[in-house]
């Protein structure tokens, strides 16, 4: 099975990745870091991109939200996507504006009929105006959702049903969600549908504390390396999954050295073949 | 009232402290007074509270990076600007 690993493009990480893409299956682009960029760094990516396969990823969309999708945005990640030519692109489920006001980061959206259908719709003019439907990733949040009438593995699975899209199922968010709204991960896991899980995000957080002493939270900030059980996440999706799998590791800031990331990476490595393993023999031991 | 009404009263809740000073002192009152529905005033009384607190101190830090690392960019932008002229002169 041909699983693939690899980096998110920082320009932090740039020297790094370009000395190691023996080390890298895949690199992943921010779209938005170059929607307004001077053509001379949009025109450096499709140089990349012959180098190692590139993905896009965006972040200011909002398409699980019942507010129509800023055409302007799509219209960017269509001008970026016809110049990278990448092998896909991704986006979240989540919303980052309402009634003019920019929240200025992916906020979870109340998980309703409503915005799964305003998701269905939003993901359609995606494909119209982009020409491909993105993945769809599964956000972190650090309040439960007022209003909701699902649950996240319900409404993921709705919206991946009613759009005909394929999930980037981003393990640290899962895992940040399950600590912090107290639900068990692997029973979230058993209800997603496994086959359209595509790519896998790892990244790492921290705690932070409210205005009481007990009340904490585990923020995904991507400033920290990837915990333990996020890997174990990662051996339960390769006993899930079938297809092979893209798996990104994201890091946006306290850079470490490359080869602390390019470790993290052959821990994922590991991981992932445990539970393709795991799949195996089951697979074994039913037929025999 | 529709659901992107909703959101937009989340966003402003998430984002403007002032709003969300108001709302936390009021929740119904709050909701009501921006025309929700009951079920959606009723969603808004139980709101996560510790959530929405920590949340919002995410998204203004978030905001104030962006800004940040906009004014660095235009800085830059500038500078190299200014080096361009004075190579070319």
């Amino acid at each position: 099975m041909n699983d693939r690993f690899g980096l998110g493009w920082r320009p932090e990480l740039s020297a790094g990745i370009l000395t190691h893409l023996d080390q890298l299956d895949v690199v992943e682009v921010i779209a938005d870091d170059y929607f307004s960029a001077p053509r001379q760094k949009i025109q450096a990516l499709p140089t990349l991109a012959t180098q190692v396969p590139v993905v896009l990823h965006g972040v200011t969309l909002g398409l699980a939200s019942a507010v129509p999708v800023d055409r302007k945005r799509l219209e960017n990640i269509a001008r970026l996507v016809d110049a990278i030519q990448p092998e896909f692109w991704s986006e979240h489920l989540s919303f980052v504006r309402g009634g003019g006001i920019e929240i200025g980061h992916l906020a979870a959206p109340p998980r309703t009929a409503s915005t799964i259908e305003g998701a269905a719709n939003n993901l359609t003019a995606a494909r119209a105006i982009v020409g491909t439907l993105p993945l769809v990733e599964n956000v972190a949040t650090l309040i439960d959702p007022p209003g909701n009438q699902y649950d996240e593995p319900t409404w993921i699975a709705e919206i991946l049903s009613a759009s005909g899209c394929d999930l980037l199922l981003d393990l640290h968010n899962l895992h940040a969600n399950a600590v912090n709204f107290s639900f068990d991960p692997l029973a979230y896991l058993a209800r997603l549908p496994s086959e359209r899980i595509a790519t896998v995000h790892l990244a790492g957080g921290r705690w932070i504390r409210g205005q009481s002493f007990t009340d904490r939270r585990l923020l995904d900030d991507h400033l920290h390396d990837v915990p333990e059980a996020v890997y174990e996440l990662l051996i339960a999706v390769g006993e899930r999954t079938t297809r092979p799998l893209t798996v990104i590791l994201e890091r946006d800031g306290h850079f470490p050295p490359i080869e602390q990331l390019l470790d993290q990476l052959t821990r994922a490595r590991h991981a992932l073949q445990i539970g393709r393993d795991r799949r195996a023999q089951h697979l074994n031991e039913q037929a025999a | 009232m529709s659901a992107a009404d909703f959101e937009a009263f989340l966003a402003r809740i998430y984002v403007d402290p002032e709003a969300r000073a108001k709302f936390l002192a009021d929740p119904r009152g709050e909701a009501q007074r921006a025309g929700l529905s009951e079920a959606e005033c009723v969603a808004l009384e139980n709101i996560d509270r510790t959530g929405l607190e920590l949340a919002a101190t995410s998204f203004a830090r978030k905001w104030a990076k962006q800004k940040d690392n906009h004014g660095k960019r235009v800085w830059l932008t500038r500078w190299l600007q200014r080096l361009d002229i004075k190579l070319k002169s």
